[in-house]
């Protein structure tokens, strides 16, 4: 039943992803809603499920772009994986951790996206300053209303089992 | 270490090679494997979402724009009148022009044909770099076309980009913006090949421009006679400033203000039916 959910939850990411890049991009600023997804059901899932998750909506965003296919894939595996080791250490129910969970995440996304580009030698130009503040701030203050959303959806309960086994 | 924690880390691993053998090897078997799925994957469902959007956005627009027809069509019965006399100014003065231009051995302007395409996707990671829209193929849009868009006054068309992937539905385009767009354009007034080069950001750059020249702020650029991808002519952009010159260079370079809003194009003008064989567009 998880993997049908999740599933759902990957075509309702990519829709809203793709809604956010048309509707609300700020001066080329966009919410991160897949990089929000992705790690709001890192904070819940199974690790396997939530790799995969990440690996397709990072997939998604490398299908748009010219250059670099396979970063955001990375990044996006990678930031799943971080917040799966994470979720035990973190009280993932607060709001506040939840933000600045996708605070970091995301500020970090950005930065790393421009450092791979340079390993493998693509021609890529450092985030603008207003992306670099507007997208983790946008993000962080999204952040609890996709937690939110995701628990709605009848995924946070293993989390909490495992809260309470542990 | 316990078996969950085992198979997680197993699990990123085998995603994380992919992601990896992608990006490192981007002309390798499992990358073009990967893009090509991608592309199936994805490009129909970003193709409906776009059109189911716009049918239930254009629900409520459609009933009250219905309201307002009839004072527009009245008003563009109007000014369709007086388009009528412009428009046998312009024959004229095209006539003269095409006269005049026999006179000193011009070949004539060729008329741009082509199809008008929304934009139905962007690249989130780069705004600047390439958007996607749904023109493809099947409308006669080719790679290499280069795509035009109306300018940020509303005036006129200015270059957007150039077509590099064309699929059934829809086509992806190269902003001039991009890091990897280099177009050969000329000052207004000054005749002097130059080379607009994308930085990825909202203004692009004019290189190679003669040490002796007199670069004016506000001058337009237009694309070369000599661009390999490019009609002759197109309006580009405005140079907002000049800058000095670099060290032992022996070429100045300006920055240039793209006359459409790169950021936030929704309308492009693809042009088709240009001659076979053109290459360049991409450094």
């Amino acid at each position: 039943m998880i993997f049908i959910r999740s599933f759902a939850m990957l075509i309702f990411c990519i829709l809203c992803q793709w809604w956010a890049g048309e509707h609300l991009s700020v001066f080329g600023a966009v919410p991160g809603v897949a990089l929000l997804f992705t790690v709001a059901l890192s904070a819940f899932v199974p690790a396997g499920l939530c790799h995969l998750f990440g690996f397709l909506c990072g997939l998604y965003l490398d299908f748009s772009s010219l250059h670099q296919f396979g970063t955001n894939a990375l990044l996006l595996t990678t930031a799943a994986h971080l917040v799966w080791l994470l979720r035990r250490r973190l009280d993932m129910t607060a709001p506040f951790t939840q933000g600045v969970l996708c605070l970091g995440v995301s500020a970090g996304h950005l930065i790393l996206y421009y450092f791979l580009g340079l390993f493998v030698r693509e021609p890529h130009s450092f985030p603008t300053l207003w992306r670099l503040l507007a997208e983790p701030v946008m993000n962080g203050l999204l952040a609890p209303f996709v937690f939110a959303f995701i628990g709605r959806f009848g995924l946070v309960e293993r989390q909490q089992g495992f809260s309470a086994s542990e | 270490m316990n078996k969950e924690k085992r198979l997680a880390n197993l699990s990123f691993a085998f995603f994380a090679a992919i992601s990896l053998i992608c990006m490192v090897l981007p002309a390798g078997v499992l990358a073009r494997v990967a893009k090509a799925v991608s592309y199936y994957l994805f490009t129909p469902f970003v193709y409906e979402s776009h059109n189911a959007a716009g049918k239930v956005e254009n629900l409520p627009r459609t009933a009250a724009l219905l309201l307002q027809i009839e004072d527009e069509n009245r008003q563009l019965r109007r000014e369709n009148r007086e388009a009528k006399i412009v428009r046998a100014q312009i024959e004229s003065l095209l006539e003269e022009n095409r006269r005049l231009g026999d006179m000193v051995g011009l070949s004539p302007e060729k008329q741009w044909k082509g199809v008008w395409g929304r934009v139905i996707e962007r690249d989130r990671s780069r705004w600047m770099s390439s958007l996607t829209v749904d023109r493809g193929y099947v409308d006669g849009v080719s790679k290499q076309a280069p795509v035009l868009a109306v300018s940020t006054d509303g005036v006129t068309a200015a270059l957007a980009g150039t077509v590099v992937d064309v699929e059934r539905n829809s086509s992806r385009v190269m902003l001039i913006s991009d890091e990897m767009s280099a177009v050969t354009a000329y000052i207004e007034s000054k005749g002097l090949d130059c080379l607009v080069e994308g930085r990825g950001r909202q203004t692009v750059r004019l290189s190679y421009i003669p040490l002796d020249a007199n670069v004016d702020v506000g001058a337009r650029v237009f694309t070369s006679p000599t661009s390999a991808v490019f009609p002759p002519g197109i309006l580009i952009g405005r140079i907002i400033r000049a800058y000095q010159r670099e060290g032992t260079s022996v070429f100045l370079s300006a920055e240039v203000e793209p006359y459409v809003n790169i950021g936030g194009l929704k309308e492009l003008f693809i042009v088709t039916g240009l001659q076979k064989g053109r290459t360049g567009g991409q450094k």
